[in-house]
C-alpha cells in the first residue's frame, strides 16, 4: 500500500529484536539519528517517579568504551549535537552531525545502549541538575505547575497521574540500583527502535548498525503498565493559588488511547476550537468578548486514554469563571450541530500545513517515523494518517463531542492569583 | 568539506525600490513569504515605545478589502498563517502556505501590506489586547528578566525599550501615531520580500508587477540617534519577585552588530565560553557542580552593537555562587590562551552544524532578507564555514578582552530579593525594584 506521502523507508531487524529504520536523502549534508524506548513516566510507581527522565539524563554520562567523558564531550567537536526527551510513553535520544561522523555516533550510541556506564557521583550531581529542571519548569511556572496539576487531578489510578520529571522527594531518593534495575528492565535492544534520516549510504549505515548493535545483550521482558483509570463519575476542580497578574484555567477531559479511531475526529475538533484566529474559541473569547489574552489546546496521542486539554489565559480583571462560561456554551452549542462545513475544510487544511511543517526538517522526519513506529508499531502510518483525516465528517465531530466533553468527566484547574482571592 | 549554498534564486529590483527575492525550491508542497520593512522598534518615539509592533499587528485586523474577520477566516480556510510583528531593526510580515493555495496567500500578504486601514474600533481592541499581555509577561520570570536585563543595559539606547512597549506607552498610542508610522516608514525602497518554495514564478512576477510594483516611495531617510551606553562598574539590578525560588540570571555588557569585522571571532570565543553543552560555561556551572539545568552565552548581532548576555538560573540559595563561577570563566577566556583542540573541536561544533541554518525554507527566506538588510556578502552562507575556521587562537582571546569584561557588567537578578540581596552586594552596587514596576 502506498503512503499519502511517498517516502522510501527501510525497515531492518537485528536478531537481539532492534528494529532499525532508515530514510536516507540527500538535501543538505547532515544525518538525524535517533534511539526511541518504548518507556516513559507511564512505566513508573510511587517512590521512583521522576526515573525515566532522570535516567535519560544519566545516558549522556559515559559508557564502557567511552569512561568518564561525556557523551557531548567527544560529539560535539565532531560537529554533531545531541538532546533527548522524556515523554510520558516514550524516552528519544537524537543527534544531528554532518555525515562523517556517522561512524562515532554509532559507537557511542551502541555503547550506551548496551554497556552504560552507571556511577553514583554522576547520579548525584545529575539529580541537582533535575531538580534545577523542576524548579525552573513547574515550581516558578505557572503554566507547568497547573499542567502538573492537571494530570495529578484527571488521573486518579493510571501513572500518567505522575508528572514527567517527578516529585521533589522521588528525585531525592533514586539511587544507582533503582537506575541498574529501571536500565535491566527497559532498556532492551527488542524495546528500542533506530531511526536514521539524512545525508549517508543505507548499505554502509546499516554495516555499521549491525557491527556495533548486534551483540547487545537481551534482558528478560519488561514489566507492564497494567493499571486502567477508571471512568471518571464527577467533575474535579482544583484551586492553584499563587501570585500572578491574571487568571487562567486548565480544562482536561479523559479521551482515547492511539488504538481508538475517535482521535482523528479529536484531532478536527481540538484545531476547530483553538486553531487559528478564527477559530471558535480564538474568536469568542479574545476577539468578540475581549475577555482572554491566549487559549491554547493539546492532545497528544497516548498508549493509554489521554487527555483532551483546553488552557485559556484571561484579560487582566477578567475571572476565570466567565471565560469558563463561554468555553462550555461554545462546546455545547457544537453538541447541538453547530458546526460549519467550512470550519472542517478549514481544520483539514491546517492539518495538512502541520503535516508538511513536521517533516520540513531531517529531524521532524525521523521524529515522526519513530514515533509512530514506537505508538502504532508501524512506520509508516503516521504518513498515512491525512487519508484518515479526510474521511471524517461534521457526524463524527459531533458524535465526539457528545461522547467525551461532559461535565463528570472534566477536570479543571484554575489559578486564583493569591493578591485577588476573597476579592 | 562539501559545497553549501543557497538554491538558485532571482534577485529583482522593481522600478520603486522593492528588492525581491523568488526561490524555487520544491522539496515539499509549501511556499514560505518573508516581508520586511526596515524600520522597527528603533524608530517608536518616546514615550510611544511599542508603536511599531502594534502598527505591524494591525495590517491584518482590515484592509480596504476585507475587514478582520474576513481576513483570518480567509487565512484559517487555506491552512496558512501570517504573522505581523516588529522586531529592534525591522517590522516584519511572514506567511506560510500550501502550495495549493501559495497565490491566495499572496493576494492576502499584499493586501494587508499596502491596503491596511487601521479601523478606530481594530486599534482600541488591539491595544487593550497588548496592555493585557504587557501586564500578563510579569508572570513569566525568564521575560522580565531579559526585558529588565535589556533596559538595564542599554538605559535611553532605543535597544532598551521593551518591543510591545510599556503600560504606560501602550496607553498612549493613539490611531494617528499609528497612521503616521505607517504612512512615515512603510515603503518599498526600505522593504525587501523573499518568496521561497513551490511556487509558479509567472505567476509571481504577474502579481509584482501589478500590485507592488505600483506602491510608492515615500521613506523617511532620517536614521534614529543611538548612542551607545557606558558602563562602569558592576552594577546590579535586583528584580523582587517574592514567591520565586530560583533565580533568573541575565549578565553581560553591549556586543556587536551584525556586520562587525569581529563577527566570526566573536561567534567562535562565545561558542567556547558558553555555545554547546562542552562549552566551558555549562561544564562549570551544570555538568561539574549541578548548579543549573541550562546556561548559554549569546551575542544578538542587529543593525548597531546588541546585547552579549549569558542568561542562566539556579535557586536561590547558590546564585552567588554562579555568578563567581561565570565571572572566573570570562576572566579566564580574557587572560588565557584557549587550547588549539578546543579551537578546533568548537569550530568544527559551528561548521557541522551550520547547513541547519538553511534546511527550511523560513531559514532560506531569513538567509536572505539577512543578507540584504544587513548588507551582508552575496556569498555569506557559502563563505560562512571558511569564515568561521579562519579565527585563530588571538583572534578568540582579542574578541574576548574586547568584548567581555569582568569589570563594567549589568548583571539583572529576578528572585526573592530577601533572600539574594546580602549576597549580591558582595559583588558589587545592587538596586532594587519590584516585578510590578515598569521598566
Amino acid at each position: 500500500m502506498k503512503n499519502s506521502v511517498e517516502l522510501d523507508i527501510k525497515k531492518f531487524h537485528l536478531q537481539n529484536g532492534l528494529k532499525v529504520l532508515i530514510l536516507e536523502n540527500h538535501f543538505i549534508p547532515i544525518v538525524s539519528y535517533y534511539t526511541f524506548y518504548k518507556v516513559g513516566s507511564r512505566n513508573e510507581i510511587p517512590g521512583i517517579t521522576g526515573i525515566s527522565h532522570l535516567f535519560e539524563h544519566m545516558m549522556f554520562k559515559g559508557s564502557k568504551k567511552f569512561k568518564n567523558i561525556s557523551f557531548d564531550k567527544i560529539l560535539e567537536p565532531m560537529g554533531g549535537y545531541s538532546n533527548a526527551y522524556t515523554s510520558r510513553d516514550m524516552t528519544v535520544y537524537y543527534e544531528n552531525f554532518p555525515p562523517d561522523a556517522l561512524k562515532l555516533v554509532v559507537e557511542l550510541d551502541s555503547d550506551r545502549m548496551g554497556n552504560l556506564n552507571l556511577v553514583s557521583k554522576e547520579l548525584d550531581s545529575e539529580r541537582e541538575v533535575v531538580k534545577e529542571e523542576r524548579r525552573y519548569r513547574t515550581e516558578n511556572s505557572i503554566i507547568g505547575k497547573m499542567d502538573e496539576e492537571l494530570y495529578l487531578a484527571a488521573y486518579s489510578a493510571h501513572p500518567y497521574r505522575f508528572p514527567i520529571i517527578g516529585w521533589m522527594s522521588d528525585l531525592n531518593n533514586i539511587n544507582i540500583d533503582d537506575c541498574h534495575e529501571y536500565l535491566e528492565t527497559y532498556y532492551n535492544p527488542a524495546n528500542s527502535c533506530i531511526v536514521l534520516v539524512g545525508d549517508f549510504n543505507t548499505n554502509t549505515a546499516l554495516s555499521l548498525i549491525e557491527e556495533n548493535y548486534s551483540k547487545i545483550r537481551i534482558y528478560p521482558a519488561k514489566r507492564q503498565c497494567i493499571t486502567k483509570e477508571p471512568t471518571q463519575t464527577g467533575e474535579k476542580r482544583v484551586e492553584y493559588r499563587k501570585p500572578a497578574e491574571v487568571f487562567s484555567f486548565m480544562v482536561g477531559f479523559h479521551t482515547a488511547d492511539i488504538n481508538n479511531p475517535d482521535i482523528f475526529a479529536l484531532e478536527i475538533l481540538r484545531t476547530i476550537l483553538t486553531d487559528g484566529e478564527s477559530s471558535k474559541l480564538q474568536k469568542k473569547l479574545i476577539y468578540d468578548k475581549e475577555i482572554a489574552l491566549s487559549v491554547y489546546s493539546d492532545f497528544t496521542w497516548r498508549i493509554d486514554p489521554t487527555l483532551f486539554v483546553l488552557y485559556v489565559q484571561m484579560k487582566p480583571n477578567y475571572s476565570s469563571e466567565e471565560g469558563e462560561k463561554v468555553l462550555y456554551d461554545e462546546i455545547e452549542k457544537i453538541k447541538e450541530g453547530d458546526i460549519l462545513d467550512k470550519e472542517i475544510i478549514k481544520a483539514k487544511n491546517k492539518i495538512e500545513s502541520y503535516f508538511f511543517k513536521s517533516i520540513k526538517t531531517t529531524l521532524g522526519l525521523g521524529e515522526k517515523i519513530g514515533s509512530s513506529e514506537i505508538l502504532f508499531g508501524d512506520y509508516n502510518f503516521i504518513f498515512k494518517v491525512l487519508d484518515e483525516f479526510k474521511k471524517i465528517k461534521k457526524d463524527n465531530l459531533i458524535k465526539v463531542v457528545n461522547k467525551y466533553f461532559i461535565k463528570d468527566n472534566r477536570t479543571v484547574v484554575n489559578l486564583v492569583p493569591k493578591s485577588n482571592v476573597g476579592s | 568539506m562539501k559545497e553549501l549554498k543557497l538554491p538558485e534564486y532571482k534577485k529583482i529590483k522593481l522600478d520603486n525600490g522593492l528588492i525581491v527575492f523568488l526561490m524555487k525550491y520544491t522539496k515539499l508542497p509549501l511556499v514560505n513569504f518573508r516581508f520586511i520593512i526596515g524600520r522597527g522598534s528603533v524608530y517608536d518615539s518616546p514615550g510611544k515605545e511599542g508603536l511599531a509592533r502594534i502598527t505591524a499587528s494591525l495590517l491584518k485586523k482590515g484592509t480596504l478589502h476585507l475587514n478582520a474577520v474576513e481576513i483570518f477566516d480567509e487565512i484559517d480556510l487555506l491552512g496558512g498563517e501570517i504573522e505581523c510583528s516588529a522586531d529592534l531593526d525591522y517590522s516584519i510580515v511572514v506567511g506560510e502556505f500550501l502550495s495549493k493555495n501559495w497565490y491566495k496567500g499572496f493576494d492576502i500578504l499584499t493586501d494587508i501590506i499596502l491596503n491596511p486601514v487601521f479601523d478606530a474600533k481594530e486599534v482600541e481592541r488591539q491595544k487593550k489586547k497588548i496592555l493585557g499581555e504587557v501586564i500578563a509577561r510579569k508572570d513569566n520570570p525568564g521575560v522580565v528578566a531579559n526585558l529588565h536585563f535589556s533596559k538595564f543595559l542599554f538605559k535611553k539606547h532605543p535597544y532598551g525599550n521593551p518591543i510591545s512597549g510599556t503600560e504606560s506607552s501602550v496607553n498612549d498610542i493613539t490611531r494617528s501615531d499609528i497612521t503616521n508610522f505607517y504612512n512615515k516608514h512603510y515603503s518599498p525602497d526600505n522593504s525587501i520580500l523573499v518568496i521561497a518554495g513551490d511556487f509558479e514564478e509567472e505567476k509571481a512576477m504577474n502579481k509584482l508587477y501589478s500590485t507592488l510594483s505600483k506602491w510608492t516611495a515615500n521613506s523617511d531617510k532620517d536614521k534614529p540617534v543611538v548612542k551607545l551606553p557606558s558602563l562602569e562598574g558592576i552594577n546590579i539590578l535586583i528584580v523582587d519577585k517574592p514567591d520565586l525560588t530560583q533565580s533568573q540570571i541575565r549578565l553581560g555588557n553591549v556586543g556587536i552588530n551584525k556586520n562587525s569585522d569581529d563577527y566570526f571571532a566573536v561567534r567562535v570565543m562565545s561558542n567556547i565560553l558558553g555555545g554547546g553543552f562542552n562549552s566551558r560555561l555549562n561544564n562549570e556551572v551544570r555538568v561539574k557542580r549541578g548548579l543549573t539545568y541550562g546556561i548559554t552565552c549569546r551575542f544578538n548581532t542587529p543593525l548597531y552593537p546588541g546585547e552579549f548576555v549569558i542568561s542562566t538560573f539556579t535557586k536561590n540559595e547558590t546564585i552567588l555562587e554562579t555568578i563567581e563561577i561565570i565571572l572566573g570563566e570570562i576572566k579566564k577566556i580574557r587572560t588565557k590562551n584557549v587550547l588549539k583542540k578546543e579551537l578546533e573541536g568548537s569550530q568544527k561544533y559551528i561548521t557541522g552544524l551550520y547547513p541547519l541554518s538553511i534546511e527550511t525554507l523560513e531559514l532560506m527566506s531569513k538567509q536572505l532578507t539577512d543578507i540584504e538588510f544587513y548588507e551582508l556578502d552575496d556569498k555569506y552562507v557559502e563563505n560562512y564555514r571558511k569564515n568561521t575556521l579562519s579565527v585563530g587562537i588571538d583572534d578568540v582571546k582579542y574578541s574576548a578582552q574586547k568584548y567581555l569584561q569582568t569589570d563594567n557588567l549589568a548583571v539583572v537578578a529576578v528572585s526573592n530579593m530577601k533572600e539574594i540581596k546580602k549576597d549580591l552586594e558582595k559583588l558589587g552596587k545592587v538596586v532594587c525594584k519590584s516585578y510590578k514596576d515598569e521598566l
